[in-house]
């Protein structure tokens, strides 16, 4: 059966393929403004260096996984208790170490997540080995509500 | 495929490994940079998302099977790197991403690694406008000139899902130059 030759009913308005030509044509100057764009001389060879000396800087530094997670979070608000607080502030601060231990540590991600600001912490160095993917997106949207792509689960 | 099943083993293995990332990085390195800097604009910007994207790739690349092309995989890493940066950046200036594009675009006049003029701004400034799935599938689309099929790896999406994408990305486009 040969279809071509039949009509088919669908119409397109006037003039439309015509202006779906002349909108290509409009936008292949898009293309030159790529070029537009430059890098300061020699940035290619200099950053080819340094992303060979950072990968290499890499493979010699031992990678350590934060786990448990709450106990990472735990360790990064006394860390910057510590950092950000005169020792008499921090003896004042007794509440915090109260508050650990009427909590046993059951916290749940939002708590955990509210005792520091996000300004502190990078969330992208913390290394999910044991963490379901759902939980993942789950701190991750709990980090980051306008966060709307995967998770960092770079698995293919 | 072959190509890329040897580069890949050699990711893998402790001995090859130096070698293979010098190959990732000399054939990857450009169009990465590229790719990141149309979502980011600043150079020091891209040059700081373009460190993270390999540092990413290293961290992973044990949990890479195979079962995509090391290329789309790679964008989408570079991808969400970027729009990472730019969300938290945006963030901490406290505005939104469409104002945060805008921003950087306004300030290509005065930057030095930038030799457009208003028209090649007024495009840029189109670009930025788009929603950021838009402007990933217009970029990769138009400007990478990738297949649907490998863009809709890189960002998980249906090929039919992109192509209405593109279609709206263009015809935004278009309307902001005839304004």
């Amino acid at each position: 059966m040969n279809s071509k030759n039949k009509d088919h009913g669908y119409k397109v308005p006037e003039g439309y393929f015509h202006k779906q030509s002349n909108l290509m044509d409009e936008l292949y100057s898009i293309s030159e403004v790529e070029l537009k764009f430059k890098v300061p001389e020699g940035y290619f060879e200099q950053s080819e260096k340094e992303l060979l000396k950072l990968v290499s800087k890499k493979r010699n530094n031992k990678i350590i996984y934060l786990i448990p997670y709450a106990a990472y979070i735990a360790a990064c608000f006394i860390i910057i208790l510590l950092l950000n607080n005169t020792p008499e502030e921090i003896e004042s601060n007794a509440f915090v170490d109260r508050y650990f231990e009427e909590k046993e540590n059951n916290f749940t991600t939002n708590e955990l997540l509210e005792l520091i600001t996000t300004d502190e912490i990078d969330f992208k160095t913390i290394v999910f080995e044991d963490f379901s993917t759902e939980t993942i997106f789950e701190l991750q949207q709990a980090y980051d509500p306008d966060f709307n792509l995967i998770y960092e689960d770079y698995e293919d | 495929m072959e190509e890329q099943n040897i580069l890949v083993h050699a990711l893998k293995n402790t001995k090859t490994q130096e070698a293979g990332f010098k190959t990732l990085i000399k054939e990857y390195q450009q169009p990465l940079y590229w790719h990141i800097r149309k979502i980011v604009f600043d150079h020091d910007d891209a040059d700081d998302v373009l460190q993270n994207t390999y540092i990413k790739i290293f961290k992973n690349i044990k949990k890479f099977r195979g079962e995509s092309k090391l290329s789309t995989w790679i964008y989408r890493i570079a991808s969400n790197e970027a729009l990472t940066f730019i969300t938290q950046k945006s963030r901490k200036l406290g505005l939104s991403i469409n104002e945060y594009n805008e921003n950087q675009i306004n300030q290509l006049e005065a930057d030095i690694f930038f030799e457009g003029d208003v028209i090649a701004r007024k495009l840029q400034l189109a670009i930025a406008k788009l929603p950021e799935k838009q402007r990933l599938v217009f970029n990769l689309k138009y400007f990478e000139e990738l297949k649907y099929k490998d863009i809709s790896e890189i960002l998980e999406t249906s090929v039919g899902g992109l192509k209405a994408s593109y279609h709206h990305a263009v015809k935004k486009i278009k309307n902001e130059l005839e304004k």
